[in-house]
């Protein structure tokens, strides 16, 4: 033999080898700037991701034009509810005279056969009196009527205002001198309507549209939608929303992972993070949404995060080792043969890849204010707010400083706290009706923890910074 | 998908190309470094340092030769000069036997890749390194010389010692396995 031949035969069987290529050494070397967290938002951001931008912004300003309309239309179903009298009491006029304790409402020339110079004394209350220096004259000043006087009381209109006025003075006046709120408008109202049963639907008309004709004269539009309306209401118009919600949500979550160093050796930070890779982790909750009005609304409820991420490491110098048995049969002479059996053991060093997957988990409580606008059908919303936690824990298995790979668990992670206090949370929401009383939401949300998930025995600071897109329902409730 | 739009691809950053000419090389390249390294965490260093340099310097590749030997190159220099930090001795080493073994063709065909790579690895530093390079670069002894900055005699004498430490092994195992 040649040493060529020696060193072709090396040649050949090696040039092209090939050997197993560690696990994770592409994370290791692909180029910085495709390392390089490019925003959680902006992250492969293509042409859909351009397109659905779009829609979004789209969405925004259509909403908020949508909204602007909403807001520019007079509430035309609270005056709906207000008849029009001018086609059946044409001649009426209405005067309002305050002087003193007095005020005194006339309410003359109709061409109904029932109201003549009728003239009615307006109780000698405070509250009127207030409400009358500020030139305004509601209609609910009709359940204090006290001590009315009627000129002509033959009339239908006399006679029921008087009855209307004796069946409400007492209860109504207590109310008055609390407040002027909604719920005594209504329970004035409601008191009103067996007294209405006494009325003709024209003399209904009439007086409605005689109050009406005087509200309007003194221009009190506004304070007529908000308070006059004693038919069922709309809703929308209210200042003050009774309504509360109900959301369920789930989120897949992308955490991004931050460390800083206190007292460990560059070397073992570096093998840590080349052991750790972040994975898809998820959220799921609930929330009680209750709305402040129209527009603000205010959210808690309670929520499990889980973050992912794969560990893996490799165990050098690891022993296999295998027992061999070779059984020969050795034959010595015809007819003789002998079965031999030897025993050897085989020691193989090599590594081994140990991969296993690190949750680390929270329980949190959030808090936030949101700002939503929109319709009936697309509403967006921004929203910000605190998440406090409740408790955290870390399972599965990590690098300590000698480089060694150690399990974790809810009792034994000496490293991490088991409650990381506060985060921030902002989310910008889209809501989308699909029936009657349920919304369905995507929520893209980012929450920033404020503070360290290892205590002071840690060697190394790390935080996860969390964003997600959280999707689920919304149920309204009392409606 | 072509070689030369892989690595124009590369060169344009595209990651999805990165990957593939990653992956496709990895293998071969990952035996490369085994060969010159001590143990498979330094190996792992040289890769990973080599394939920085690959897409660092892939720009300046000419589209000229084998893309493979180009790569293969880098990595080669880059495991000498890992092996430079460790200040590498050309020794001779003293061994019973002036001459080389007769070996027959036949005791050692049988011999597998892993087999052959054990008994590389198995070499004093010196010996492994200029075997790697003459025998299954191909590097002359000219250019070895440049390289480790060494005479071209020490290279020469450093390839027949590892020549004939190869050959006492293989002998040896043979015995064994009689």
């Amino acid at each position: 033999m040649t040493d060529n031949q020696f060193d072709n035969f090396f040649r050949e069987k090696l040039i092209n080898h090939t050997a197993p290529v560690p696990e994770g050494l592409w994370e290791k070397i692909r180029p910085e700037k495709e390392k390089r967290p490019k925003g959680f938002f902006l992250r492969n951001i293509n042409g859909t991701g351009l397109l659905v931008a779009a829609l979004l912004v789209g969405s925004v300003i259509i909403g908020t034009l949508t909204y602007q309309h909403y807001i520019s239309v007079p509430a035309t179903d609270a005056k709906q509810n207000i008849p029009n009298t001018n086609s059946t009491n044409t001649n009426s006029t209405t005067t309002n005279q305050l002087s003193g304790n007095t005020s005194t409402l006339n309410s003359t020339k109709s061409n109904n056969d029932f109201t003549k110079d009728s003239k009615i004394e307006i109780a000698k209350d405070p509250a009127i009196q207030t409400l009358a220096k500020n030139g305004l004259t509601p209609l609910n000043q009709l359940p204090i009527l006290k001590n009315s006087t009627i000129k002509e009381p033959q009339s239908n209109f006399s006679n029921a205002v008087s009855f209307m006025s004796n069946e409400l003075t007492d209860q109504s006046q207590e109310k008055i001198n609390a407040d002027l709120s909604m719920e005594t408008m209504n329970y004035a109202s409601a008191k009103i309507q067996p007294a209405s049963l006494l009325f003709q639907p024209s003399s209904i008309q009439s007086i409605t549209g005689t109050v009406q004709k005087n509200l309007d004269a003194n221009g009190h539009d506004k304070f007529i939608k908000s308070t006059i309306i004693i038919c069922p209401t709309n809703r929308s118009r209210s200042d003050f929303n009774r309504d509360w919600s109900f959301e369920l949500f789930a989120s897949p979550d992308y955490s991004l992972k931050s460390v800083s160093n206190v007292s460990a050796t560059q070397q073992y930070l570096d093998k840590k993070d080349s052991t750790e890779q972040m994975q898809i982790g998820y959220s799921a909750g609930f929330r009680i949404v209750k709305p402040l009005n129209n527009n603000w609304l205010l959210k808690t409820g309670l929520q499990y995060s889980q973050i992912n991420q794969k560990f893996s490491y490799r165990n050098e110098n690891e022993i296999k080792t295998t027992t061999v048995i070779t059984t020969r049969s050795i034959i010595r002479s015809p007819g003789d043969t002998i079965i031999v059996t030897d025993t050897s053991s085989l020691l193989q060093i090599g590594y081994s890849v140990k991969t296993i997957r690190n949750h680390y988990r929270s329980i949190d409580i959030p808090l936030t204010l949101g700002y939503q606008f929109g319709n009936e059908d697309l509403t967006i919303g921004i929203n910000a707010g605190v998440v406090f936690n409740i408790s955290s824990w870390y399972q599965g298995e990590l690098l300590d400083t000698s480089l060694v790979s150690v399990p974790m668990s809810k009792i034994s992670s000496s490293y991490y706290r088991s409650n990381i206090g506060m985060g921030l949370y902002s989310s910008i929401s889209v809501l989308k009706r699909i029936n009657e009383n349920t919304h369905l939401f995507f929520e893209p949300y980012f929450r920033y923890n404020l503070s360290n998930m290892t205590n002071a025995a840690s060697p190394y600071n790390q935080r996860f910074q969390v964003g997600g897109l959280a999707i689920g329902l919304r149920f309204d409730l009392n409606r | 998908m072509t070689e030369t739009d892989l690595i124009k691809g590369c060169i344009k950053e595209n990651a999805h190309c990165q990957r593939m000419l990653f992956e496709q090389y990895a293998g071969k390249m990952m035996s490369v470094c085994l060969r010159y390294a001590n143990d498979t965490m330094e190996a792992e260093d040289i890769m990973q340092d080599g394939f920085i340099k690959v897409f660092q310097y892939l720009h300046q590749f000419k589209f000229e030769g084998s893309f493979e030997g180009w790569i293969r190159r880098i990595i080669v220099n880059t495991a000498i000069r890992h092996l430079e930090k460790k200040k590498i001795q050309f020794k001779d080493i003293d061994e019973s036997g002036a001459n080389a073994p007769k070996l027959d063709p036949y005791t050692y065909s049988h011999m597998g890749q892993d087999d052959l790579m054990k008994l590389i690895n198995q070499l004093p530093d010196g010996y492994k390194v200029v075997f790697n390079l003459n025998v299954i670069e191909g590097y002359s002894h000219e250019e070895i010389a440049e390289m480790l900055h060494i005479q071209p005699g020490t290279s020469r004498s450093q390839l027949v010692k590892a020549r004939k430490m190869l050959q006492h092994q293989i002998l040896q195992l043979q015995k064994i396995a009689v």
